[in-house]
C-alpha cells in the first residue's frame, strides 16, 4: 500500500530528527535537570514541593509523568483515560523513594483533597504550582456522552455545552486557588498549562486571548499585580502531551483531533514547555 | 429485610448494592492480609530466638495465595469505583441519592485502597 504522506513534512521531521539525534547528549542533560528540579522537594516547609492541580481528566497525571521522566510523549502510546481515584503517588522509575503526588480532579473528591492542598500552599509547602486545563476537554471517563446530564439528544450541541461548562469549572478552580495564592508566604510561581492543544489547534487565537485576557487572564492579573513580581511570577503554556481523537471511555468519538497537528507541532509545544521550565528554574535559582 | 438505599434511580440502586456487597468483602480479605502479617513477623521473631513454632514461609505462601484471588477481583473493583465516580461528576441525581453515593463510594474506595496496601505488604 502507497502511503500518502507529503515529501517536504516527512523532510521536515527528518531534519528535526537528525538536528535531535546530533545534539542528543546536550538534550538529555537539559532534559534530566529539569526532571530532577521537578523531583525536588517533598512538600514541607524547609523543601518544598511542586503541585499539579486541575480538573478531572486534563492530563495531570500525564504531565507529571512527564515532567519526571517516566513518560516520553514521542514515543510511548496513548493510553485510554483512567479517572486517578483518591490521591495518587507514584514513585520514580529511577528512584521509588521520591513521590509525586496528584490530587484527583472530580469535584466529590475535591473536598476531601484539595482543602488541606491550599492550606499546604499558604504555609509555603509548594514553592510552584502547576495549574492545567485542556479549554474544556476534560476527558470523559466510563460513561457515555448520551448519560451525560448536558446532552439533549443531539451530538454537536452537547459538546459545545460540555466544553463551555468545562471552561468554567476551569474558571472556578482558578478562583478558588487564588486567595491561596495571594496568602503563602514566600516565593511562589504559578504555571498555567493549556493541554490538548491537538484538540482546539485550529481555535489558537481564541485560546490564547482567553488564558491571556479573558476571564482566566484577568483572574491571573489580578493575583500577579497584587502578589508582585519579585515573591511571584506566572508562565503561561500550550501544549499537546499526546495527540488522540476527543472519545469518550466508550470509545465515543466527540471530536477528531485537528488536521494539520503533526508529530512537528506537538515536539514544538513540548520543548516550549520545558522551556518555560528552565526559566522557572532559573528564577527559582536567582533568589 | 433492610431497604439498603431509598433511592428510586436505577443506576444508584444498583451501584450501591455493589458497593456495600463487595466493601464488606474487602474488609475480609485486608482482615486476612493482616492477620498473615502479624503470624509472619511472629513466626520469623521466634525463628530469630531460635524457638520456632511454625515455619514463616507457611504465611508467605499464604499471603500469596490470598493476593491471587484478591487480583482477580481488583480490576473489576476499580473499574466499578471509576464508573460509579464518572456517574457522579458527569449524571444528574436528586440531591440525597448524590449525597449517598458519594458516601458510599468514599467508603468502597477507602477500603478498597487500604486492602491493596496490605496485600502489597508481604510478611517477612
Amino acid at each position: 500500500m502507497e502511503e500518502k504522506t507529503s515529501g517536504g513534512a516527512l523532510e521536515a521531521a527528518g531534519e528535526a530528527f537528525d538536528w535531535a539525534w546530533k545534539h542528543r547528549d546536550a538534550i538529555l542533560k537539559r532534559l534530566k535537570s529539569i526532571f530532577s528540579w521537578f523531583r525536588s522537594g517533598d512538600g514541607t516547609e524547609k523543601k518544598p514541593g511542586i503541585l499539579l492541580l486541575g480538573a478531572g481528566g486534563t492530563g495531570k497525571t500525564t504531565l507529571a509523568q512527564l515532567l519526571a521522566g517516566n513518560f516520553d510523549c514521542l514515543v510511548d502510546p496513548p493510553g485510554r483515560y483512567e479517572e486517578s481515584i483518591g490521591v495518587e503517588i507514584f514513585g520514580l522509575k529511577d528512584d521509588p523513594k521520591v513521590e509525586i503526588v496528584v490530587p484527583p480532579g472530580q469535584h466529590h473528591r475535591r473536598e476531601s483533597t484539595w482543602n488541606d492542598l491550599h492550606a499546604d500552599i499558604v504555609a509555603g509547602r509548594f514553592r510552584g504550582v502547576i495549574l492545567i486545563s485542556s479549554f474544556g476537554f476534560h476527558s470523559l471517563g466510563e460513561i457515555s456522552y448520551k448519560d451525560h446530564r448536558l446532552y439533549q439528544g443531539n451530538k454537536a450541541e452537547f459538546l459545545d455545552a460540555y466544553l463551555a461548562a468545562q471552561r468554567d469549572d476551569e474558571l472556578a478552580v482558578l478562583r478558588q486557588l487564588t486567595p491561596h495564592l495571594q496568602a503563602s508566604r514566600g516565593r511562589l510561581w504559578l504555571l498555567s498549562v493549556v493541554t490538548k492543544q491537538d484538540l482546539w489547534w485550529p481555535q489558537q487565537t481564541q485560546v490564547e486571548e482567553y488564558y491571556r485576557d479573558g476571564d482566566y487572564g484577568a483572574t491571573v492579573q489580578q493575583l500577579v499585580s497584587t502578589k508582585g513580581g519579585r515573591d511571584f511570577r506566572h508562565e503561561l503554556a500550550y501544549a499537546s502531551l499526546i495527540i488522540n481523537n476527543f472519545v469518550t471511555g466508550r470509545q465515543e468519538r466527540l471530536r477528531p483531533n485537528a488536521e494539520g497537528y503533526d508529530h512537528n507541532e506537538q515536539v514544538k509545544s513540548v520543548r516550549h514547555l520545558f522551556q518555560i521550565a528552565e526559566a522557572l528554574m532559573s528564577w527559582e535559582a536567582n533568589q | 429485610m433492610i431497604e439498603l438505599t431509598a433511592s428510586a434511580d436505577p443506576f444508584a440502586r444498583h451501584a450501591i448494592a455493589l458497593m456495600k456487597e463487595y466493601e464488606a468483602k474487602l474488609r475480609k480479605y485486608r482482615k486476612r492480609a493482616q492477620e498473615n502479617m502479624g503470624r509472619a513477623k511472629q513466626a520469623s521473631g521466634q525463628a530469630r530466638t531460635g524457638v520456632r513454632l511454625t515455619d514463616p514461609v507457611v504465611f508467605v505462601r499464604q499471603h500469596q495465595a490470598l493476593s491471587q484471588q484478591f487480583d482477580k477481583l481488583k480490576p473489576a473493583m476499580l473499574s466499578l469505583a471509576r464508573i460509579i465516580s464518572q456517574k457522579l461528576e458527569h449524571s444528574e441525581f436528586d440531591e440525597l441519592t448524590r449525597l449517598e453515593l458519594t458516601l458510599r463510594l468514599a467508603e468502597f474506595e477507602n477500603t478498597l485502597r487500604t486492602t491493596i496496601q496490605a496485600m502489597a505488604t508481604l510478611p517477612a
